[in-house]
């Protein structure tokens, strides 16, 4: 490959006035749309593309017209590129003016089809451009309504921007929390200055910036300080801050939002300059979430280009940015321009491109007149001023061909002369700085307008909020300086109300500044043209969704006023930059064409994000395994060991069934139910909830959240508990043990166990405050292991001391003793039907006793069974599970556990008076039955819908649903439970579930126990 | 047993000579003396110890299991400070504090609340005698097997707490000594400062795999050292 | 994300350690046999829902485990002060929250 491929047409030379802030000894070589280009270490892509002399970086949303790059920031609208040499590394519609350049980088343009410089497309957008004003995705296309998924289709292939990767994202991210005295958003001069300010009165600072090097627009400025060029004096205040312990600085660290309460978040790219090159324990992108005591705003101004005809062709540039890529990069991105101004800060880009060495045909100056100082400047280089004028429209499709002037009255409302047309491959213009007030309306604050600047300013707010420099309207750099110095001085006198800390400097003074002189700016907004908006060639105001002028007008004679109703209608500032350089624009030619003011009109609401954030940040280290908190009980090491497959129950991992060799879920569940019921199952229930209640009120509290009776359970013996809602809806269940009298131990469900809790402590804290009781979690403390089936009593037998004797200790009692050497608690509790012990432990002794039990279990055949094993047993029996068999809308009546419900308890327990309602008391409710498929074989559906007559028209009448089915291995049969209205009073009846696949189930309403309907197994 | 409170102490210590084991050779499974493990038991951190990790900017060490007593009372219960004194050599810590005494720490949890740490073998001992010098509407839970105890220390500590944590951890806020109860990541710890660069990490048993996971992950780019 | 002063362990913390509860100062009535359904109902589920100012109960749910009171302008989300349940805020904020006390070792 010769050089000659890759010579850089637009690169200043090295020895240029303008060689830029980049490093010409790294050359990187970059691919863009299938070809390759050099540039620089510290190039954008953006300054690489236009280094290289790259037009059209993409085609136009909506009309797919030719776009080049306009700005050199993150308000850049049109160079929005998909990034990634793999598919696991694409990026879309990344920003070129953000993305750092880097070798290797491979970026294509998001739209454009064949290519963005061939884009059928833009046929279309030619031809039919005036049938696609705003809303025509509602007009064009309503009608037949059942074409519009057809038409979405083409819409949507049409349409769109970039495309997601389908590989999993290999680069890693992390969210990082901090507390600062003050955060300082902005490191122009203004920001710099309240940095050090706030530094050196020892207050802890956070100064973050969104671009790579400190100094805001000083980066391609010409300003003095101190006599020294002013990147001089931002390396002396950087070097200073450094040395302070309490002073985090962050650069490529974009502040996205301002929220409750200084509440900050700030997106870091930390890696962006590397690609694919990323040190394996860096992350890409960091979220830090800064809390901050006081916010000092300097996020400073952003130029707004003009609005006038086809001023979309590549070419079209915003004034600062020219000076930007001059000054910064050492590029200028044409040969010939021809620069219009509503301001005097149009002019210096003017003099940056004639002293960059290319040719200035005009500047155009909207004004009548202009400024001396600028008059005189411009004349010592021989470039032509032309006052009270503007460019009103374009020649070139794909670049900029010629400008077209024309003189413009006072107001810039209509064009006074004839026009002619001035060769030139660049036109920049110059509309005036709106302070970039985005984050002071974060949350909620409107933004107030002033005519003396022509731009809106932050509003008040209670929060502790300053700002300093040009986003308060104050542009002129030693406003600036000393706005920041303020700012805060009061930002820190809040912070450090009543906080001792040591001054570690003296608090600087307003340095000597030098900065061009500027005078009084014009507001114009639209420039006019020959012909009307609705007849004059298209006047972008949004570039990024293609709104016009035309359309913005259009929309207000459609009725829709509202600056939101019109931003929602014709999709501005809807894109990836967010409006940055037309919503100013946009609200000001709503305001003329309904004659009202700019502030009576308003802007629409600025909500987080500034710029987008990938999801990547978003999630942090929030992902894969770590995207939620796993549990696990103490004996999770032997389940791993022994094959066992897991299920969600909340946060915990639980054995669902432990297959052995090639045995199927069926298989398995088989042989662990017969296990149980023939020999000896385990299964470790460390995850129910268990609850500590201590105290004298003990008692009566119980009584008053459970339905049942408490006053009367002796030390030593246990009872199920039924806990409901206000509503009298069935919340939670479990066993309670009497430990003592002042003492018992509450069990709830896996689910229920933190909600639970906070029931008990809500009522304790708020309502019952005088009772002596408390409430602890041993949640995680103890360890639990269910023994079940005829040979649980041999089994445990040889590990204790406690008689195990049915006289001695009977059913739903609990005694303490010895287990495998441990002090364990042991409670005669089954939720199999079957002999049951529930051994619990601490937690730190779990694997030992589960272990022990294994160890002299073999003989009798233990086998380790898991939560699907668990649920049929219980359902063999008809024994509920809260959540599985209620949702909310159940009441203890309902289930047919009126015997658990004391009404004659004093006391109007929780749940009493709402399940007494009218409503809970009628009959027809949904009741918990039995159902007996007709064919033994066939197993329910979870949900299945019942109905009474099969062969009723649709929609057909709903009369229960099921809440849980299995195959009972014990009955060899199909078993289920259900809700059906009125059901506990039509037992024997049929009702059929008609299934998606056209099935109809036939089923028989019984008795929800299906075996050993008398109890006796449990008490044996 | 219970006793003029009417209420249960728990768990006395067993009697027998009692193993800690960080890992569990087949053969001594479930036989013989009761084994007990810490939460991580399984993550085999004595193996982790053995390789040295240079220039690691964080040391994460879980202490061995340990006795943790929950006290409950209303701070103006009249035998309290008497209580804690005669038992433990102790005073009530105020809001957000720790007391220390050798091997025993409380820590303030809410304004009726306190954790002690002690040794293992002495909870149970510790535990009656204080109930029987309290009176009044107390509660004293034995709460050890619940959580594992962590230490975090090293150059970088505060960096990886930074990542954890929402909790304002810059020693003008969390001062030595000082304890809060605070969120971690999507889960809940205990934090204490202990010294400069050191602090404890008082972690829920089934939360704690979770924990030693984004430990690793936060720590890194600062590199981790495990130290036994 | 709110900053939220729990009046328990008496200094400022982020939203994620608490957990909102609804309106505060709900009484549970004193017979509930004594209400109409429709009493009943409104005491469930019928609430102020201002646009303004709201008193409202949070728990400190990752922190002391206790329950207080918020005054809040759900407009603005100004918070405006902490108070303990049983105790009472009047509008004007409290002084003494504004500002965490710096707790010495």
């Amino acid at each position: 490959m010769s050089n000659a491929r890759f010579k850089q047409r637009n690169r200043l030379a090295s020895n240029s006035q303008f060689s830029g802030r980049i490093d010409r000894s790294r050359e990187l070589t970059f691919r863009f749309n299938g070809k390759y280009y050099k540039g620089y270490e510290g190039d954008t892509l953006a300054s690489a593309l236009l280094a290289n002399g790259v037009d059209i970086v993409g085609r136009s949303f909506k009309y797919s017209r030719p776009r080049g790059i306009l700005a050199a920031d993150v308000s850049e609208p049109n160079a929005i590129l998909q990034v990634g040499s793999d598919e696991a590394n694409q990026v879309p519609n990344v920003r070129a003016t953000e993305q750092p350049l880097y070798d290797g980088l491979i970026s294509s343009s998001v739209n454009g089809w064949p290519s963005a410089n061939v884009d059928v497309m833009s046929l279309v957008g030619k031809l039919g451009g005036d049938a696609m004003g705003p809303g025509f995705y509602y007009k064009t296309f309503m009608y037949p309504a059942s074409m519009w998924e057809t038409y979405e289709k083409v819409i949507r292939k049409a349409a769109g921007l970039g495309r997601a990767p389908t590989l999993p994202d290999p680069d890693k991210y992390d969210h990082m929390h901090h507390h600062a005295d003050v955060c300082v958003v902005g490191a122009g001069p203004a920001g710099l200055m309240a940095a050090l300010t706030a530094a050196r009165a020892g207050a802890r600072v956070i100064l973050a910036d969104e671009q790579s090097e400190f100094g805001g627009a000083m980066l391609y400025g010409t300003e003095i300080i101190d006599g020294k060029p002013a990147l001089e004096w931002v390396l002396d205040v950087v070097n200073e801050l450094r040395d302070y312990p309490d002073v985090l600085m962050m650069n490529n660290a974009i502040v996205n939002g301002l929220h409750d309460h200084n509440f900050l978040t700030i997106n870091e790219r930390r890696c962006h300059h590397l690609g694919n090159a990323i040190p394996a324990d860096q992350t890409r992108e960091r979220m830090h979430h800064v809390r901050a005591h006081s916010v000092v705003m300097a996020t400073g101004a952003q130029e707004r280009p003009l609005v006038f005809g086809n001023n979309d062709v590549p070419g079209c540039m915003l004034a600062s940015a020219l000076s930007h890529y001059i000054r910064r990069y050492g590029v200028v991105p044409g040969d010939s321009l021809v620069l219009m101004t509503s301001n005097d800060t149009g002019y210096q880009s003017a003099f940056d491109w004639h002293d960059a060495g290319r040719s200035v045909v005009a500047i155009v100056d909207t004004r009548q007149e202009a400024h001396a100082h600028w008059l005189e400047e411009a004349k010592s280089r021989g470039i032509q001023v032309i006052t009270g004028s503007a460019v009103i429209d374009v020649k070139g499709s794909k670049r900029v061909r010629a400008a077209v002037i024309s003189s413009i009255n006072t107001d810039g409302t209509f064009v006074t002369g004839a026009t002619s047309e001035l060769d030139c491959d660049t036109i920049a213009s110059s509309g005036g700085w709106s302070p970039i007030v985005h984050l002071s309306c974060h949350t909620g604050a409107k933004p107030v307008w002033r005519d003396d600047i022509n731009g809106f300013v932050p509003g008040e707010s209670y929060e502790n909020r300053w700002y300093a420099g040009s986003v308060a309207g104050n542009h002129s750099l030693t406003e600036c300086l000393s706005d920041g110095i303020q700012a805060a001085q009061q930002a820190v006198e809040v912070a450090l109300a009543g906080v001792e800390v040591a001054q570690l400097a003296a608090a600087p003074t307003v340095p000597a500044a030098e900065q061009a002189p500027t005078g009084q700016s014009m507001a114009i907004y639209l420039v006019p043209h020959t012909k009307a908006p609705s007849r004059a060639p298209k006047q972008f105001v949004d570039m990024q969704n293609d709104v016009t002028a035309a359309g913005l007008q259009m929309a207000t004679r459609e009725g829709f006023e509202s600056i939101e109703h019109v931003k929602r209608y014709t999709a501005m500032g809807f894109g990836t930059d967010q409006g940055k350089t037309g919503n100013i624009n946009g609200m000001a030619i709503v305001a003329d064409t309904l004659q009202q003011t700019i502030p009576e009109t308003g802007t629409t609401m600025f909500r987080p994000n500034y710029t987008p954030v990938t999801f990547g940040a978003i999630s942090g280290s929030h992902v894969g395994h770590l995207f939620d908190p796993k549990r696990f009980t103490p004996m999770h090491a032997w389940h791993l060991e022994h094959g066992a497959e897991f299920e969600n129950v909340g946060q915990w991992k639980r054995p669902w069934y432990y297959p052995r060799g090639s045995e199927t879920m069926d298989e398995a569940l088989h042989r662990e139910c017969m296990a149980m019921r023939k020999h000896v199952g385990i299964l470790d229930a460390s995850t129910l909830g268990k609850i500590d209640i201590q105290g004298k009120d003990a008692r009566e509290f119980l009584g008053r959240v459970y339905t049942n009776a408490w006053e009367k359970l002796a030390p030593g013996k246990c009872r199920y508990g039924l806990m409901c809602g206000e509503d009298g809806m069935i919340m939670d269940d479990g066993v309670t043990t009497c430990l003592a009298d002042n003492h018992f131990l509450m069990t709830t469900t896996t689910g229920g166990a933190a909600s639970v809790l906070e029931w008990l402590e809500i009522y304790h804290q708020t309502e019952w405050p005088e009772m002596e009781v408390y409430f602890n979690s041993v949640t995680d403390h103890w360890a639990t292991m269910a023994i079940a089936g005829p040979k649980a009593r041999a089994l445990l037998t040889e590990l204790t001391d406690i008689n195990l004797d049915n006289d001695q200790f009977g059913f739903m009692e609990w005694r303490e003793g010895k287990v495998a050497g441990v002090p364990a608690r042991v409670c005669r509790i089954s939720f199999t039907g079957d002999l049951s012990f529930e051994i619990n432990v601490p937690a730190h002794f779990g694997m030992h006793v589960w272990e022990a039990l294994f160890n002299r279990g073999k003989k009798h055949n233990l086998t380790p069974y898991g939560t699907e094993t668990m649920h049929i047993l219980r359902a063999e029996k008809g024994f509920v599970i809260v959540g599985q068999d209620t949702d909310g809308s159940v009441t203890p009546a309902d289930i047919n556990h009126s015997w658990a419900v004391a009404n004659k308890k004093p006391f109007s327990f929780l749940g009493k008076r709402g399940m007494n309602r009218e409503d809970c008391l009628r009959p027809n409710r949904k009741q918990l039955v039995g159902l007996r498929t007709v064919n033994p074989a066939v197993v329910l559906q979870e949900g299945a819908q019942a109905v009474r007559d099969p062969r009723q028209e649709i929609p057909m009448t709903m009369v229960g649903h099921v809440t849980s089915s299995y195959f009972s291995p014990i009955l060899g049969r199909s078993i289920a439970m259900g809700v059906i209205r009125g059901g506990i009073d039509r037992m024997g009846e049929k009702v059929y579930f008609p299934m998606a696949n056209g099935d109809v189930i036939e089923a028989e309403i019984c008795s929800t126990v299906w075996f050993d309907p008398d109890g006796h197994r449990q008490k044996a | 047993m219970a006793n003029q409170h009417n209420v249960v102490v728990t768990q006395q210590w067993t009697n027998d000579a009692v193993v800690e084991t960080t890992e569990r050779p087949d053969q001594a499974r479930g036989i013989g003396a009761p084994a007990i493990e810490t939460a991580l038991y399984h993550a085999e951190l004595q193996a982790l110890a053995a390789h040295q990790v240079a220039n690691a900017g964080v040391m994460l060490r879980e202490v061995p299991v340990t006795g943790l007593l929950t006290i409950r009372a209303k701070a103006d219960n009249a035998s309290l400070a008497g209580a804690l004194k005669s038992v433990l050599s102790l005073s009530i810590p105020s809001t957000l504090q720790s007391n220390s005494n050798g091997d025993y720490c409380l820590r303030w949890m809410s304004p009726d609340e306190w954790l002690l740490s002690a040794p293992i073998s002495e909870l149970f001992d510790i535990e009656n005698k204080l109930r029987e010098v309290l009176s009044g509407h107390v509660a004293l839970v034995n709460v050890s097997g619940g959580y594992t105890l962590l230490e975090l220390s090293g150059e970088q500590v505060l960096n990886v707490l930074k990542k954890s944590m929402h909790y304002d951890v810059h020693p003008r806020n969390l001062a030595v000594g000082k304890v809060v109860n605070t969120s971690f990541a999507k889960s809940q710890v205990t934090l204490r400062c202990v010294a400069e660069s050191h602090y404890e990490l008082v972690v829920r048993r089934s939360f704690a795999d979770y924990i030693w996971l984004w430990l690793q992950t936060s720590s890194r780019e600062y590199g981790l050292q495990v130290v036994h | 994300m709110f900053l939220i002063y729990c009046p328990h362990c008496e200094e400022h913390r982020e939203e994620p350690e608490f957990h909102a509860s609804g309106e505060a100062h709900l009484a549970r009535p004193e017979d509930p046999e004594a209400c109409t359904d429709e009493q009943w109902g409104e005491y469930l589920y019928f609430r102020k829902n201002p646009r303004g100012l709201h008193r409202e109960l949070w728990v400190h749910s990752a922190g002391c485990r206790k329950f207080f009171n918020i005054l809040r302008n759900t407009q603005t989300y100004q918070i405006h002060g902490s108070y303990k349940v049983g105790e009472w805020l009047d509008v004007e904020a409290h002084p003494e929250q504004e500002k965490d006390e710096v707790i010495s070792s």
